[in-house]
Formats: C-alpha cells, structure tokens, sequence
C-alpha cells in the first residue's frame, strides 16, 4: 500500500501530534507514524503518570496530616495497585483523547516503525503488512529514551529505568536513585511518600545542578526532611551482587560506602532515538546530541524537520510541542523562529520547583550586573492558610533597565505560578511591570510581586 | 506680532527635513541674518538664518522631528513684543463669534476660540482640538485652512509603535527613535534584539546551524531611501541602452602626466576623471542634443553644461554637480569637483551643489570594472559610465603594441535620444580621448 500526503510526521509523542494538529489544521493532508503508544512518553511514561502517581503520595501524605487540620483520619494506609490502576485510567483517557483529536483533525494514524528511504519517502513496517508514505515535507519526532550508564554491575534484572519504576506491581522495601536531576528528585518524592526506604546519589555538588542554587538548596532540605537519604557529589562506582541484594558502592567525599538496597533506579540522561530511521542513508545530519536543526527547527534536508528529544537541546515536552507547531508552519511556507529565552521548566517535588530564564549565577556570568529579589512563602497569607509554606520566589533582574532575566519559584504551586514569569520574560517585562501588576489577594501570586518589589527594597509584607 | 521662523526650501527635491539643534534657546536674543537652527536634509546638514532681531519666542518643532518645508517651526519677538503666543485668548476674539451648544466637553472646558463656522465643522468631524488650533485669520481667528493643517500634522505625527518595556527602555537610553526599527516579536512588536544586531549567546549556537544565517534589518530613510526612489522611477520609466566601447587612452595620459607636473607645485592634483568630465563637457557642447533633460512631456535642452559625478560616500551615493563645466578649463574643473567631492564625503554639501544636473559621470575604475549598465540619473538624459584604464596589447598600423585602453558605457534614455546620436555622442567622447590635442581646436 502506498500512502501520498503534505506533511508525515514520525512518533506521535507531545512534539509529533501536535504538529500533526498544527499541519492539519492548516489544511494539509498529514499522516503521524507511531510505533508504540500514541502520546509518546510524556502521556505514557513520563509527565502524566508520574504527576498521577505524585498525586497519591500526596494525598497519602494530606491523610497523614490530616490532624493538623482539625481533620481525624483513621486507618491511613496505601493501596499501590489501586493507584496503579487511577494511572493507567488517565492515561487511557489522554492518549484516547489525543487519538481522537487526530481523528477529528483528519490525520491518518499509521502503525508501524518508521525509515526513511529518501527525505521524503518513508517505508513503514507495520505489524502485518509494510507501507509507503511519499509526503512532500516529513518531520521527526521519534523522541528518546533513558541513557545506559558505564557502571559494573547495572544491568541486573533488580535495576530500574523510569519507565520500569512507574510499572511496578509492588512497591520495593528500598530504592536507591543514581541521579538527583528532576527526574530522580521526583521519583525520590514519590516513592518515599509511598514508604520505600530512598536513597538519592547525586555526582555534582547538588541536587537539581542546573537550576538555581537557592531552589536546590530548598529542595534538598525537603527530601531530608521527608527522610531521603540524599549523596551529593557521590558517584556509584559499582555494584556487586555477593549477598542477597545488591550492594551499590558509593564514592563520595568521606570516601567509599556501601548501601543495600532491594531495587537500583538509573535516572540519569536521556538519549535520540535517531537509529534506525535511515537517516545516515538519507543524507541528515545527526550530531551526537541528535538530529541537527536550524532555528526553524529544519534539518540539513529542506524536506526534513526534526522536534523534540531526537534534536536533543532542551528535552521537555512542551518545548517539542512549540517546535511542533513551529516545523508544521514552517513545512508549510512559514517562517517561524524557535525562541528559547522564555522556556520554563517544572519540577515536582515537594515543595514544587518551576524556574524560567537565567539562574543567578548565569547571569552573572553574561556580564549582567544583577540584583536579585527574594520573597519567601512564609510570609504569605495563602499559603500559610494551605499549610504549605516552605520555599521562596526569586527574581533575577539587571540593573539598567530593571530587565526581568529570570524567575525561580520554589514552594507551593510553583508550575501553576511560573507562567508569570514565562510572559514576563517574553514579553521583555521590566521590574516596573511586574510592580504595576494587580495581584489578587489572597494568593500564591502575590510573592511574586513582592519579589519584584524586593529587588528594590520596596518589599511590603517582609 | 512676532515674525515666523519657516523651515525653507533647501533644494528642489527635497519636501522635509529634521531639525537638528537648535541653536540659540528659547528667550535668548537673535540677530537677523545669525544661524538659528541646524537642519539634516536627505543631503547635507545646514544652518538656518535667523529672519528678524529680536528674542526666540517659541519653538514649534524640537531636535530631532521632521519637518515639512515652510512649516513654521517657530517666531521670533521683535524686540520690545511682548513674549505671547497665537494661543493665548485675546478680548475681541470672543465676541467674533459664539461658542455653540452643540460644543463638545473638551472644548467647553477648553479656553473659547475664535473659529468660522466652516472650521468648527470640519474640526468636529476630524476630532481635532480646536483649543490646539493656530488661528491664522483677522484677530487670530481659526479658519478652514488652519484646521486642515491640524489635520495633516495629525496624519504625519507618527503611529504608536509596539514595542516591549525593555525595548522602549533601551531605545530611549541610546537615543533611537522606535518609528525606525523593524520589530521581529510577536506582531511585529520591537523587541531588545531589534536595536542591534547584536546576537544574544543563546542565539549564537542555533544561527550557526542554519542556513538562513542572521538578518540584519535597517530601514530605508534618508539618502538610501533618495537613492531607492531615484533608481528604481529611472529604472521604471527610461528607456535605457547601453552602448559600450573602448577607446585608446595613451594619449590622455600623457596630457594627465603633463599637467600634473605642471600644476604639482600648486597644490593642484588630476584625476582621469577630472580629464574625463572636461572631454565630456566639450562633447556636450558639441553635440548639445545630448546635453537634455527630459521634464513631462518635454525635452529641455540646456545652455549651461551641469555635470554631475557620481561619488561614493559613507552616507551612500551622492552626485555633486559642477555648474557650468562647459565654461571652464581643466584645472578650473579640478578645483571645483575636489570641494564638491569633499563636501559631500563630510556631509556638507550645499542645497544647490546636488541637484541641476544635465549628465552624470561615474566611475568604477578604481575597482577594476571595464564595462558596466550606469542607471540614468532621471530626469537627465543619459549617463556616462567610465570603466579601468589597462594596459593591453592592441594592433596598431598592423602591429602588436602595448596601449592604456579604456572602456565607456553609455546609458542613453531612448524616449530622448535615438540610438545613431547617442552612438556618435560616444564616438566624439572616444575620439577626444584618443586625440587629446581636439580639446585645443
């Protein structure tokens, strides 16, 4: 069978259905090409299953304290299949919906793993017969997946990939996490809520090292509160297997140690899924990042664009799906640029991270002269009142223009508080609109108005 | 009454101008015949004389705002006037004529003007203030013309421009006006990057990769935007050939070499182009045909032989012309394009040093250019394109020499001149140039 279309767009994870939305709802006959799971990832082994296993442990641990409340809550106990079962639920309805949006947009799906035999022509074997796609413009968007780390002994069927963790039929007595970046840190939330025993390794000096270092700081202390046993700058050299579980031997600045743990979990680097596709064969040029693109997110071929985590760069779904709408404009005759100056980024710990722009130290390091403005969640009414006041709201201005260069939330609901921050940044705010800006009261949002207002000293409620 | 300070006519092309700077502040004392104020036309930057003694008594315009001609950009008191403006509500003004009922808020409120009737409409449906009106009539009544002048000035104040915070921030430091740049965000809106090309780190990593590379935009104004309209209405409207020919130059550089020498100790230098427009200009006188501008439908042949040169300049391509090359002789000619050329590389070039021309020359030469397709410098009639003297080997009496050759190329308006003419145009040029001893005949 042979298939002609506009725009055929491989993997149907966040970045490739939506630019299959974007393409057909500009009028182009689009095909989407998924070899697994429509929704990729992100709806299936990532982003929502892991914020809906997060909410168990958190309502689990809202049960706990509940007393603190004035509420009596008796025999608080988790039910992991149960949880389990929630998440499979909303995962099935989202990947459904996405499946019935591209119904309704009138994008084909075709089932099968993709290869590119031109730049425009892509064979697909499905599972009982193979198909043709000639499309006038492809873009790819097959993703990644977890890197393996060089370390002896990793390779035991006792060794997790987050992909394994968030299938688990039952929870481990106790779980050692090689890795503190956000995917470590939230798993580290979630599975020591649940009560597993956790241990947090980290090779750089702190958790979360690319962000700012107040906001790592914060979420260190919530993890060791909550009881993590958090390693930073350790390494796992090895591990070995003589006794009944397996033993992870950590270097670390005291020198070696030796932890015991029932499951490892490796959440560390992600890689391109780039093989396979018959790039090599087809002229694109592949870096060792992933597929290299132009800021209109086209490869070396003029057909061909690439999105998401097989152009490596920022690896976050809602970055793919930007670069998704952007390569299906572009493929069909816009002329749309890629801005990454306003990307934020969540994580979900507790308390919550969520962070857009430059940290503190980088933009030091651009020359800015800096001046930085702190609020902390204490001493806001809303969140006191939510029992939920740990952390703070950062902003990192210059001095010349009160330019806003970026913003850091730490505590509660940061994710829903940073897009503040985000049209900020975009739209090239100043501190002076943030200090004209009307925040309702009593809100989370209101500490990032007196952080703007702390910059210059002008803090009312600290 | 105080005497108006009105922008003038500076050349003939030109219908506005910015106001630079002010020269003396408001309340100082001038003289009549002294600079009052600096303009910057598409050309040059010029002072503005002073038109009565007397006190700067307002300033219409400030530094930097472009001006149509004879706006009035300010008054001068005559001394002993009293410091008032036009504005201010005189006792007879009010009984001329009634405000009527049907007046809105805003002039209500406003101090009463004097206005016909006429006027008050056409204000009312413009939405122009009448309180900021200049009335111009008896007693400084506002007429109909004063209000379609509000309304034009309205038209020409510049749109609002959408730009972000820092952008206007940043703007207003360094001094850029915002109406001049390109906005590349959302709906065009001026963004931080927009007032320089100056890539951010960020966006370094990614030009790399493409292929597009960077834009630079700059927006067409001022000699690039003269230039832009010229060429492209001489581009559209002539009928242009090229004729190309190549003449032997051995010759002229003997003559080049001579009076160089000669005039050395004077301080006086020679250019070919020197030479060049000298044999052009007896060619015009010649073959006066040629010597023609085409002004709607009719051909204007000239007397005075106006040639202009074309010069490269940092403010882009400027012809200066030399008034009367017919008349003068080569050294005169010299000396006479050395200080329009050095005029107009330093921006000063006088209003009338650029226009009135009758031929342009230009040369690219100097760039190892041979032959070339010059555009007419409309509404001239043809333009002389000079290209490299080189040295080549040539046959002469049935022999290989070595002579200095040169190429011309001649851009004729066809709608003006017929080919055969333009033709012999170029031949008379070639033979002066071979026999430089003509020039004395």
């Amino acid at each position: 069978m042979s298939i002609q279309c506009d725009v055929a767009v491989i993997g149907a994870g966040p970045g490739g259905y939506v630019a299959a939305l974007r393409a057909a709802q500009l009028g182009a006959r689009t095909v989407v090409v998924e070899r697994d799971r429509i929704g990729g990832v992100c709806l299936n082994w990532g982003c929502i299953p892991t914020k809906t296993l997060l909410r168990t442990a958190e309502v689990l641990q809202l049960a706990r304290e509940a007393k603190d409340y004035g509420v009596m809550v008796a025999d608080v106990r988790l039910d992991w299949a149960a949880a389990q079962k929630r998440k499979d639920a909303i995962v099935r309805r989202l990947t459904g919906g996405v499946s019935a949006l591209l119904q309704k947009a009138g994008v084909a799906v075709v089932a099968g793993e993709a290869r590119l035999v031109s730049p425009r022509v892509i064979e697909v074997a499905g599972q009982s017969a193979s198909e043709t796609i000639t499309a006038a413009k492809v873009i790819i968007a097959t993703g990644s997946r977890p890197a393996p780390l060089p370390i002896p002994g990793l390779d035991g069927p006792d060794v997790l990939t987050s992909d394994g963790a968030l299938a688990l039929d039952a929870l481990p007595e106790s779980l050692l996490i090689i890795g503190a970046g956000p995917i470590g840190v939230e798993f580290a939330t979630l599975f020591n809520a649940c009560g597993v025993k956790t241990t947090l390794v980290e090779a750089l000096p702190r958790v979360l090292p690319t962000l700012d270092a107040d906001l790592s700081a914060e979420v260190e202390r919530g993890l060791k509160k909550a009881r993590v046993k958090v390693l930073t700058a350790s390494k796992v050299t090895r591990i070995d297997r003589a006794g009944s579980r397996p033993q992870v031997h950590i270097e670390g600045a005291a020198g070696e140690t030796a932890v015991e743990v029932e499951r490892i979990l490796v959440a560390v680097g992600r890689r391109a899924n780039v093989e396979a596709l018959g790039l090599a064969e087809t002229g694109v040029e592949v870096t060792k990042g992933g597929i290299k693109v132009d800021e209109f997110q086209r490869s070396n071929q003029p057909d061909l664009y690439a999105i998401g985590d097989v152009c490596g760069g920022i690896q976050l779904a809602h970055v793919a799906m930007h670069q998704g709408v952007i390569a299906a404009e572009n493929a069909l005759g816009g002329h749309r640029v890629m801005h990454y100056n306003a990307v934020p980024s969540c994580v979900f710990s507790w308390p919550e991270v969520a962070t857009v722009g430059l940290t503190e130290e980088a933009a030091r390091s651009q020359g800015y002269d800096v001046q930085v403005g702190r609020f902390p969640f204490r001493a806001n009414g809303k969140a006191l009142a939510q029992g939920d006041h740990d952390g703070l709201v950062k902003i990192v201005s210059e001095s010349k223009f009160g330019q806003v260069l970026g913003v850091h939330i730490v505590g509660p609901h940061a994710s829903d508080l940073i897009q503040e921050g985000t049209l900020a940044l975009g739209l090239e705010a100043t501190l002076d609109e943030l200090d004209n800006t009307i925040h309702p009261h009593p809100t989370l949002s209101e500490a990032i108005a007196e952080a703007a207002l702390s910059v210059r000293g002008k803090a009312l409620h600290i | 009454m105080p005497v108006d300070v009105i922008l003038p006519m500076l050349g003939e092309t030109m219908d506005e101008a910015t106001i630079v700077q002010w020269l003396v502040r408001v309340g100082e004392p001038v003289k009549k015949g002294e600079p009052l104020f600096q303009v910057e036309t598409d050309k040059a930057i010029l002072d503005v004389n002073s038109p009565a003694d007397g006190i700067l008594a307002s300033v219409e315009f400030g530094e930097g705002s472009k001006v149509p001609v004879l706006s009035v950009v300010g008054r001068v008191a005559l001394v002993g006037e009293a410091l008032t403006t036009r504005r201010t509500e005189t006792p007879e003004a009010r009984h001329v004529e009634r405000e009527p009922r049907a007046a809105t808020v805003v002039s209500q409120a406003a101090p009463r003007r004097a206005i016909s009737p006429r006027a008050r409409k056409l204000a009312a449906d413009a939405g122009v203030d009448i309180a900021a009106v200049e009335g111009t009539g008896p007693a400084g009544r506002i007429v109909e013309k004063d209000v379609q002048r509000a309304i034009a000035q309205m038209k020409a104040a510049p749109p609002r421009v959408a730009a972000t915070p820092l952008a206007r921030k940043a703007a207003a430091q360094a001094g850029i006006e915002l109406q001049r740049v390109r906005g590349t965000g959302p709906g065009g809106r001026i963004v931080l990057a927009d007032l320089s090309p100056k890539q951010t780190a960020g966006d370094t990593a990614l030009s790399a990769t493409s292929r597009q590379g960077k834009v630079t935009s700059t927006p067409v104004t001022g000699v690039r935007k003269i230039i832009a309209e010229h060429m492209a209405a001489s581009s559209a409207t002539a009928a242009a050939v090229t004729l190309v020919t190549e003449a032997d130059a051995t010759e002229l550089a003997h003559v080049r070499n001579a009076v160089r020498e000669r005039y050395a100790a004077d301080g006086v230098t020679f250019s070919y182009t020197d030479l060049l427009v000298w044999i052009v200009a007896r060619a015009l006188r010649d073959m006066p045909y040629m010597n023609a501008r085409l002004v709607g439908n009719e051909i204007e042949q000239h007397d005075s032989i106006n040639i202009g040169v074309a010069v490269d300049t940092e403010r882009g391509l400027l012809v200066p012309v030399i008034r009367g090359a017919g008349e003068m002789n080569v050294v005169q000619l010299a000396k006479a394009l050395r200080e329009l050329v050095q005029r107009a590389r330093s921006g000063k070039s006088l209003p009338d040093d650029l226009t009135g021309g009758t031929f342009t020359i230009t040369n690219l030469g100097m760039y190892e250019i041979d032959a070339f397709t010059p555009l007419i410098n409309l509404p001239e009639c043809a333009i002389l394109g000079i290209g490299r003297l080189n040295s080549k080997p040539v046959v002469r009496d049935e022999q290989i020499s070595v002579r200095t050759m040169v190429t011309f190329s001649l851009t004729f308006d066809h709608r003006v001149i017929d080919g055969a003419p333009a033709a012999r145009f170029l031949q008379r040029i070639k033979v002066l140039v071979e026999q430089p001893t003509l020039m004395l005949v």
